[in-house]
């Protein structure tokens, strides 16, 4: 997994390449440690083939993390199995999609 | 049915990312989209059994099934009696701050496989995760 943190116009963009498993969550979630919660957060997964339970609980645990600093969280470049994950929890529901 | 691949694992971090490694592997005959529908089914109940079953070994071994042309994932654990097909389906409808962290990996193995069967066999959990080829 690679993740590219980028300072673009104000806005934070956390770009993902690889899947997102059980066993490179951690990493994700490291990256997502360093998060404040007051950026304006764009998590770009278009290098996301697919993405299991434990990266959903990362996105959650970002969510909440922004909601509570005030910052905000969009998640773009959804691949089509994510997507499958996303709607099946209900998550396309409580995370914002760009 | 051929078994393109089969192997018994420690119930660690390490173990499961060389199960995760060995799927991979093993899963290059089928599609693309059907590899990673069997990816995050197996994800999850690997992580399931690392973290929750106290088992001392597991095995995972992977068939190619005829009629229908399927994929079959076969799980067993030595560990603690866990019928994953028994727990209730979390509520996914819940607002963002409510929503307990985790806990939607068995949901999504319900909602994407077929058949999944349980049995508790000789002393090991056996889970069988199904899908059919397109």
């Amino acid at each position: 997994m690679e993740i590219t943190n980028k300072l673009e116009d104000g806005k934070t963009v956390l770009s993902v390449v690889g899947r997102v498993d059980t066993t490179t969550a951690p990493e994700l979630d490291s990256t997502l440690q360093g998060l404040t919660g007051s950026e304006t957060l764009i998590m770009d997964l278009s290098g996301v083939p697919y993405m299991s339970s434990a990266g959903l609980r990362s996105l959650l645990t970002a969510q909440k993390k922004m909601m509570a600093g005030g910052g905000s969280m969009t998640v773009v470049g959804i691949q089509p199995v994510v997507k499958e994950v996303l709607d099946i929890t209900g998550f396309s529901g409580i995370l914002t999609l760009g | 049915m051929i078994t393109l691949s089969e192997h018994t694992y420690e119930p660690t971090m390490e173990g499961l990312a060389k199960a995760t490694a060995d799927l991979e592997v093993a899963l290059e005959p089928v599609s693309a989209k059907e590899r990673m529908t069997l990816m995050i089914a197996a994800d999850e109940i690997f992580a399931n059994i690392v973290r929750y079953s106290k088992a001392n070994d597991w095995t995972l071994k992977v068939e190619l099934l005829d009629a229908p042309r399927s994929v079959r994932l076969v799980l067993t654990d030595d560990g603690v009696p866990f019928d994953p097909l028994a727990t209730r389906d979390p509520d996914t409808t819940m607002a963002v701050e409510d929503r307990p962290i985790g806990g939607m990996g068995i949901l999504i193995v319900k909602k994407t496989m077929s058949p999944v069967t349980y049995e508790r066999k000789d002393g090991r959990n056996v889970l069988t995760m199904g899908l059919k080829m397109n």
